[in-house]
């Protein structure tokens, strides 16, 4: 996760009083892991854009009600991550069945299958490959992945910004890494 | 999955990341050295994994900045003065931001004046063991915790651009919690009335006990012309 800038705690206070320059100035260093936050969960680059200026401009109203219990990062991602959440809920998305196959456990992997994967991330389009395998996770699932596999976010922060406790974290993203790699592994050449 | 495997898989995540303690990490170690799909699991997972951490992060798209900035100060633009009437619903989103159970989390309490009577429907299942929690995601910031058999009350709140007319509320109450109306204790599922958002800060003040133990979720929506928003609430009883 970013450092906070220098002199946030000053743009914090200005922004809570209405500055909107000030506002600007204290989310800079923070939209483009925000989009690229809501674009891994979304697949979408319009609709990412939609999610994140949406969390962005409901982050500046409820600015007044932040009070610095939780890193003003994480409070960020947290708006961000309801929104997108509540997006997937108004849509009421419901993944086709052919995307969550096997819920249940993840075949063992045979030696081909291994094989063709290792050949895949060697591959120039293995980012494109990882994320059409997160894109068919459920949401939740989807966001752990993308929240601490590709950005970084301990533990502890994502459990912040998605209201569940570390250790639930832990247990569901290993959950969501073995759908995941069992997605993968299925993936013919 | 036989079960020393299926002990393992869940132990991958903690494994990969050097977070078990050396007995766990021994075990784990003990078995992939015997278990042939769980050693290509572990090896799978981890470049997977270190696949994901080196992706480019991708860059914002062009005009993103100015776009969000217009957004933003349409917020400060006046609107000019016209009759008092209901405002006419958001086209494609509300003049709502409905995301401030953040700070719900804090329990600031702040005035809220229901516009119309609760109406029940359904009454709230027996709950189950006391010792079975139901964790629940999407919760909103820390939830708000109390004793079993002991009182709190949850803050749930939407915010309005302007006033709004003839919005739907929605409260789903989880088994494990009853609503205090009157001082009584009632079991109910689900509260719904038909009210309104004010301009500004519209705060929904739930006074509420814990019947049993575990961690609950209270969901609160707000719906319009079949447009919804939710928020929840985590309620944590605490047992005796």
């Amino acid at each position: 996760m970013a450092a906070p800038i220098p002199d946030e705690e000053a743009l914090l206070r200005a922004a809570r009083g209405g500055d909107r320059d000030a506002f600007e100035r204290l989310i800079a260093p923070y939209q483009r892991k925000a989009y690229a936050f809501a674009l891994r969960q979304a697949g979408d680059p319009d609709l990412a854009q939609d999610i994140c200026q949406d969390a962005l401009v409901k982050a500046c109203l409820a600015l007044p009600g932040f009070d610095g219990r939780a890193a003003f990062s994480t409070w960020l991602f947290r708006i961000v991550y309801t929104t997108f959440i509540d997006h997937v809920r108004k849509r009421r998305a419901r993944p086709p069945e052919e995307a969550f196959p096997d819920m249940g456990e993840p075949p063992a992997a045979d030696a081909a299958a291994v094989d063709r994967f290792f050949e895949k991330l060697r591959r120039d389009d293995r980012e494109a490959w990882l994320l059409n395998g997160v894109a068919r996770l459920p949401p939740d699932l989807r966001s752990l992945v993308v929240l601490r596999d590709f950005q970084g976010f301990s533990y502890r922060e994502i459990a912040d910004i998605t209201g569940t406790a570390p250790a639930t974290v832990k247990w569901r993203l290993n959950r969501a890494r073995a759908l995941l790699r069992g997605f993968l592994l299925r993936e013919g050449p | 999955m036989n079960p020393d495997c299926r002990h393992v898989h869940d132990r991958l995540a903690g494994y990969l990341e050097r977070d078990l303690a050396p007995p766990e990490r021994a075990e784990v170690e003990a078995h992939l050295a015997s278990c042939g799909p769980c050693r290509a699991a572990a090896r799978v997972t981890g470049a997977m994994v270190a696949a994901m951490g080196s992706a480019v992060e991708p860059p914002l798209p062009e005009g993103f900045s100015d776009g969000l900035r217009a957004r933003l100060a349409a917020l400060d633009t006046p609107r000019p003065a016209r009759p008092a009437r209901p405002a006419r619903w958001g086209s494609r989103r509300w003049p709502v931001p409905g995301l401030i159970g953040v700070a719900a989390a804090l329990g600031l309490a702040l005035a809220f004046v229901l516009t119309a009577p609760w109406q029940r429907s359904g009454t709230a299942p027996a709950p189950g063991p006391s010792d079975a929690p139901v964790p629940m995601t999407a919760a909103v910031g820390e939830p708000v915790h109390v004793d079993l058999g002991g009182d709190a009350v949850a803050h749930i709140w939407f915010d309005a651009a302007e006033p709004i007319d003839g919005v739907r509320f929605t409260l789903e109450i989880p088994a494990g919690v009853r609503v205090m109306e009157g001082g009584e204790a009632v079991a109910v599922s689900t509260l719904s009335w038909e009210g309104s958002l004010a301009a500004g800060r519209n705060v929904i003040k739930l006074p509420l006990r814990g019947v049993a133990r575990g961690t609950w979720t209270v969901t609160a929506k707000v719906e319009k012309d079949g447009d919804e928003r939710a928020q929840t609430v985590g309620l944590v009883v605490n047992g005796a």
